[in-house]
């Protein structure tokens, strides 16, 4: 399988946070969702993986190429939407166009005004004047026309209203449809994931604590649920980030736990949202 | 080049909204026309150059730019000397402006100024708006414009009031001694200013590429696990060292180009004790103990020996020659010459056998494959404090220039020991090869800064020729401060700019360096044999210099290639 990421012990150190040997892998034309609580380290890693920073350590790979001696071959072929616009404010749509087709050997013109039409950006309103989505959507317009084979999404659901939200997500299916393509989203919204991403990678505190298929993540685990005296210490043990309530206990175990599980408690499936409120929970009760 | 042309014309494009501040270019007519001294109000203009590249900056931070140029295919020294063409761009535009305004207000004055003058004080303009854009855009590349705006300008609008107003009575250059006006009036002055003012730009151009690419070039270069990657930059750079010893010698017997025998002086041959101690463990760590004594007394005494008894003869009849004053006591027939570097690399080998055999033959500690952490400047900096201090010290008894037991640059000898033991430790620190590039730059500036100020302070401060020697005069404290700064800038610079641009393991390069030893060995007969076959011409000295040195170099590494063809040679040289 060709892999168009691949990050081994990557380390950045700051005075009070610390990435740790994050290490994750994703195949050419897959979405990777990249899901972890605000703060937990998704923007540091990928902009390590963009080389806008500085690591304490390991390796960045972007199609087999290092990602700071290759840097300038790897961003022909690396397209990115950040949470916020940065562009200049006073400029307009088709001088945003003007001002970044220079750099990229695939520009293509036709391409980037198709995406106009198609997501109503007046060419000539200037990107102060863009609302929240127009902004999100003029940022996929740039990034989408140089033929990129890697697009990098920090966070571009927040602040979305759902509609937006959902146009996004289809447009990402439709980028990602010839097999060539590959996506890395990154996101706190994790109903987003549960539609399009093909593999997750959960960051939590700086640390990887799942990298692998959506599937296996969602089946992989159950939501344990109890009455306030059923949960022994052995059972404790065994739970990821337990939550404790008046009408008893509900925590994340992992479903090969479950097996000797008596009747008395009850089993569901998790959401990715509930899998990342659990091993947040477990990681905050360990510090 | 097409990238940072690129990276002017975003520049050029994230300026447009801010172009209007070229009005304040309105005060420099207001003022030229209020003085009726047309050349002030072209300072002025030239001056306000400086808060309208600002602009630019306060741009970048208000749009985020910082994520724009992360996500496009720029190296990061593109986008900086772009940025700094892009400021000499307006730096230009706007002396354009100031010559316009400076000519039209004289005709409309009646007070006509001299093209010389009128190019004396443009170029000071230019001079002092690069010298605040050389100084101010370092600061604005590593903190938050908005942060550091006020803090870095204030300095220079305050510095220029005071000289603006010291100087408006009177024509400044109607005051300057002769010289300055005759420099002024053949257009020397204009010439410097423009080409100071380049310089600034250059310099801190290169510290700011320093300042934003960090460590990025350290460690670099991939290495494949369990393999021993051989450093060809090492080999050239100790090769280009041993052509700098020839030239260094060539220099010495025409007694000319004195500038830039002191300035090799400084460094060459530390650097050179530096790659040699790089090689020592590796070297202890192959053979043994014992025979690693054996190969160093072969390797190092023999060549010695040889020179001694065999070239200095030849060498000494050759200089006797050619100067028929020069007494025996100047050019013995029996003398170590320039062996003896080999000879005090015997001595700290034998140190490093003896320390090594103390320890029980402990093997060297290795650094961590992965690890990226590079050299700081704040560690660089305290060593060159330290060795400048140890220099000055020792200078009190032995000082510059001046020959002991046959040691010609024993003043040196802390740089020597402590550029061998630094390269011990970059090898047990594998540091060699993960030297930042940006180190090597920032060495580079901190190197040329240092002989631009701590250098001519030192002699010029010096009335008595022999003050900054040693002696433990102040002048001598400085030139040993500059010493150790241009040792230590220009080893860095050096390291780091073979390996990026000499780290091929090419046929010329590696023959070149399999005979740069030999060449080191018998140099000095050669060229001293060459001089004399010279001596005939009557050419300018810096003409013969230069005759000698291109032949010169070549005939020795062709020498240096047939001797090592002699059976049994090869192992020993």
């Amino acid at each position: 399988m060709n892999m168009a990421i691949e990050i081994t012990e990557l380390r950045k150190e700051f005075k009070g946070f610390t990435l740790e040997n994050v290490t994750f892998s994703l195949p050419t034309g897959y979405i990777m969702g990249f899901v972890g609580k605000n703060g937990a380290g998704k923007t540091t890693t990928i902009r390590l993986i963009l080389n806008m920073l500085e690591r304490s350590g390991g390796v960045v790979k972007i199609f087999g190429l290092d990602n700071r001696t290759d840097e300038q071959r790897i961003k022909q072929d690396t397209a990115v939407v950040f949470d916020d616009i940065f562009f200049v404010g006073t400029w307009s749509v088709s001088e945003v166009e003007r001002a970044v087709r220079g750099f990229y050997r695939r520009w293509n013109t036709a391409l980037f005004n198709e995406y106009l039409r198609r997501f109503e950006l007046p060419a000539d309103k200037k990107v102060n004047d863009l609302s929240r989505g127009m902004k999100m959507k003029l940022m996929l317009a740039v990034a989408m026309s140089h033929e990129a084979k890697i697009l990098i999404l920090d966070e571009p659901t927040s602040g979305l209203d759902p509609v937006a939200r959902d146009e996004l997500l289809d447009l990402l299916t439709e980028y990602i449809s010839d097999g060539e393509k590959t996506i890395l989203f990154s996101t706190h919204i994790t109903a987003d994931l549960e539609k399009v991403a093909d593999y997750i990678t959960l960051i939590d505190n700086g640390r990887i604590v799942y990298t692998g298929t959506k599937d296996d993540l969602l089946e992989g685990y159950f939501i344990v649920k109890g009455g306030p005296d059923d949960l022994s210490a052995s059972l404790r043990e065994k739970i990821i980030g337990v939550v404790m309530s008046r009408t008893g206990f509900s925590g994340l175990i992992a479903a090969s736990e479950t097996s000797h599980l008596s009747r008395e408690y009850v089993l569901e499936r998790p959401t990715i949202d509930d899998i990342l409120v659990h091993i947040s929970k477990a990681g905050t009760d360990n510090e | 080049m097409s990238n940072i042309l690129k990276s002017v014309k975003l520049d050029h494009d994230i300026m447009k909204s801010r172009y209007l501040f070229f009005l304040i270019d309105g005060i420099g007519v207001l003022l030229a026309w209020i003085t009726k001294v047309p050349m002030f109000g072209a300072l002025v203009i030239l001056v306000v150059s400086a808060p309208i590249i600002g602009q630019y900056f306060a741009v970048y931070d208000k749009n985020n730019l910082e994520k724009l140029y992360g996500i496009l295919p720029l190296k990061k020294s593109e986008v900086v000397i772009g940025r700094y063409l892009f400021a000499l761009c307006i730096i230009v535009i706007n002396g354009i402006i100031a010559a316009i305004v400076a000519f039209v207000v004289s005709r409309l004055t009646h007070r006509p100024t001299g093209l010389a003058e009128s190019l004396t004080y443009l170029s000071v303009g230019f001079a002092y708006a690069c010298f605040t854009v050389a100084v101010i855009f370092p600061l604005y590349f590593k903190f938050s414009y908005s942060k550091v705006y006020v803090l870095s300008n204030l300095p220079f609008y305050v510095i220029f009031i005071i000289a603006f107003d010291l100087t408006r009575r009177t024509n400044l250059l109607a005051q300057a001694d002769p010289a300055a006006q005759h420099l002024a009036s053949n257009l020397t002055l204009p010439a410097i200013g423009f080409g100071l003012g380049l310089i600034f730009l250059a310099l801190s151009c290169l510290l700011s590429c320093a300042l934003v690419e960090g460590d990025q070039q350290a460690g670099a270069r991939p290495q494949v696990q369990g393999t021993e990657r051989r450093l060809y930059f090492a080999d050239n750079l100790r090769t280009w060292m041993v052509i700098l010893v020839v030239l260094q010698h060539v220099a010495l017997l025409y007694n000319t180009l004195y500038l830039f025998m002191m300035l090799n002086q400084a460094y060459f041959m530390g650097l050179l004790f530096l790659l040699s101690g790089y090689f020592t463990p590796g070297s202890f760590k192959h053979k043994g103990p014992r025979k690693f004594l054996t190969d160093r007394l072969l390797r190092l005494g023999i060549p010695t020996l040889v020179y001694v008894f065999m070239l200095n003869p030849i060498a000494s009849w050759g200089y006797r020659t050619m100067h028929s004053s020069a007494t025996k006591a100047e050019v013995g027939h029996f003398a170590l010459g320039p062996m003896w570097f080999l000879v005090m690399l015997l001595l700290f080998d034998l140190g490093y056998l003896a320390l090594r055999t103390l320890v029980k033959n402990k093997p060297e500690r290795q650094a961590r494959p992965d690890s990226t952490k590079g050299l700081s400047f704040s560690a660089v900096a305290l060593f060159m404090l330290a060795l400048a201090a140890a220099t000055y010290l020792l200078r009190i008894g032995v000082p510059y220039g001046i020959p002991v037991l046959d040691f010609p640059s024993l003043g040196y000898a802390a740089q020597y020991l402590s550029f061998f033991v630094i390269g011990i430790l970059a090898n047990r620190l594998g540091r060699l090869g993960a030297i930042p590039g940006s180190l090597g730059k920032l060495g580079f500036v901190v190197a040329i800064l240092a002989s631009v100020t701590l250098f001519p302070v030192a002699i010029v401060g010096s009335h008595s020729a022999s003050l900054w020697i040693g002696y433990g005069s102040w002048q001598s404290a400085v030139f040993a401060l500059w010493d150790a700064i241009f040792a230590v800038g220009m080893s860095l610079a050096l390291i780091t700019f073979f390996r990026r641009f000499f780290d091929g393991g090419k046929r010329p390069g590696r023959f070149m360096s399999g005979h740069s030893y030999i060449v080191y060995v018998i140099h000095v007969p050669i060229i001293i044999l060459l001089t004399l076959a010279l001596s005939g011409l009557h050419l300018q000295v810096s003409l013969k210099f230069s005759m000698a040195a291109v032949i010169g170099v070549p005939i020795c590494f062709g020498i240096g290639w047939l001797i090592r063809k002699i059976p049994y040679v090869r192992t020993i040289i």
